[in-house]
């Protein structure tokens, strides 16, 4: 591929946010990039923030709290801890529509925030076949 | 890889990404209490790594499968979630998040009166005798935790100070309810534990209050 198909996956990658709702996330990322590397660059730089908030929503850091307070503690029934749970106070429930909230890791985005990780290292082959062709040209 | 295969992978993940992310069942809750709660939640599992593996505690978790934290705080409600803290299997003290505390100046002034709003204060993790119903005392608190996942600011400085102010009195230093953990020895009278963590660097840099009267300030990124 070359930069023009570069530049083009990365505007419709922030079109397909912001059509998705998510044009906060869009926003984070671009307010992180400081000038351009180049096409390709860019466009990476791009796909692995997504991934890291990706990342973010499926709870890495909520897997690792568990992870540690598993090893260490036990419940008094013997069954496993499952999660986090905020318990909302009484003046709040209406407001949240909840007595609590439970965090639990969710699975689903952690095997997109893998399927991005491939993603990108493909592209980084690519580029990289791209420009020893280029080279031996 | 050609862009159109590309494209057709971005979009789907996408796709998978707002599909999923609408499905919390937190939507309507501000993204700053789910992190807010989210860091308290990393740092009670580092406090309770450090009573296990520092202070040989055994710990277990009680009413619940799940890490128990509260949108508000409040007194201590038995029937709530908590963690008891065992050492040779007897029971010593307990765990609770979210508590408010009755003052010293509470009790100097003879405990007497009703409680009023600024009788109480609270603290995110708290350690404290085993047993308490409702607002512990200052002195039944062997350890209070706070847990900043912001900036960290002169203001936040002058709030801990006033919290260790209505925990304990200057002292000459004197032994603690822990053997290594947070620490041995405290400058208070009682002797509990102050400790402070943060996600901002800067943290570091209101320490010097702190060592004098007993806090233990610490960066602790997430």
């Amino acid at each position: 591929m070359n930069d023009e198909e570069y530049r083009d996956i990365l505007q419709f990658t922030r079109r397909a946010l912001n059509k998705a709702g998510l044009s906060a996330i869009d926003e984070r990322i671009m307010s992180d990039i400081r000038g351009s590397e180049g096409a390709f660059w860019d466009l990476t730089y791009y796909l692995k923030h997504l991934t890291e908030e990706v990342a973010l929503g499926s709870d890495i850091h909520l897997s690792n709290v568990l992870r540690r307070v598993r090893r260490y503690v036990e419940t008094d029934t013997g069954a496993r801890i499952e999660g986090v749970r905020i318990v909302i106070s009484e003046e709040d429930r209406e407001r949240y529509r909840a007595e609590h909230i439970d965090l639990a890791p969710n699975p689903e985005l952690g095997r997109l925030a893998q399927e991005l990780r491939t993603l990108i290292e493909e592209l980084y082959e690519d580029y990289r076949r791209d420009s020893n062709r280029r080279g031996e040209e | 890889m050609n862009k159109k295969a590309v494209k057709a992978r971005i979009e789907a993940a996408i796709r998978r990404f707002a599909e999923a992310s609408s499905s919390n069942a937190y939507d309507l809750v501000p993204q700053s209490l789910t992190s807010g709660k989210l860091y308290e939640a990393h740092v009670l599992s580092i406090v309770i790594e450090n009573l296990s593996t520092q202070e040989n505690m055994q710990i277990i978790l009680v009413n619940s499968q799940f890490i128990p934290l509260k949108s508000s705080p409040g007194p201590i409600n038995r029937k709530y979630p908590h963690f008891e803290l065992r050492r040779n299997r007897d029971l010593v003290a307990e765990l609770w998040t979210d508590v408010e505390f009755t003052s010293l100046s509470y009790n100097q002034r003879g405990a007497s009166s009703s409680v009023q709003r600024g009788d109480y204060h609270e603290l995110d993790i708290v350690v404290c005798d085993s047993g308490v119903n409702g607002r512990p005392f200052h002195s039944q608190i062997w350890l209070g935790v706070e847990c900043k996942n912001t900036g960290y600011t002169k203001g936040l400085l002058k709030e801990i100070l006033g919290i260790r102010r209505e925990l304990s009195l200057l002292q000459n230093p004197r032994p603690t309810r822990f053997s290594n953990w947070p620490r041995t020895q405290v400058p208070a009278d009682p002797p509990s534990c102050l400790m402070v963590f943060s996600t901002d660097s800067t943290v570091t840099e209101y320490a010097g209050p702190g060592s004098v009267f007993g806090i233990d300030f610490n960066h602790e990124p997430i």
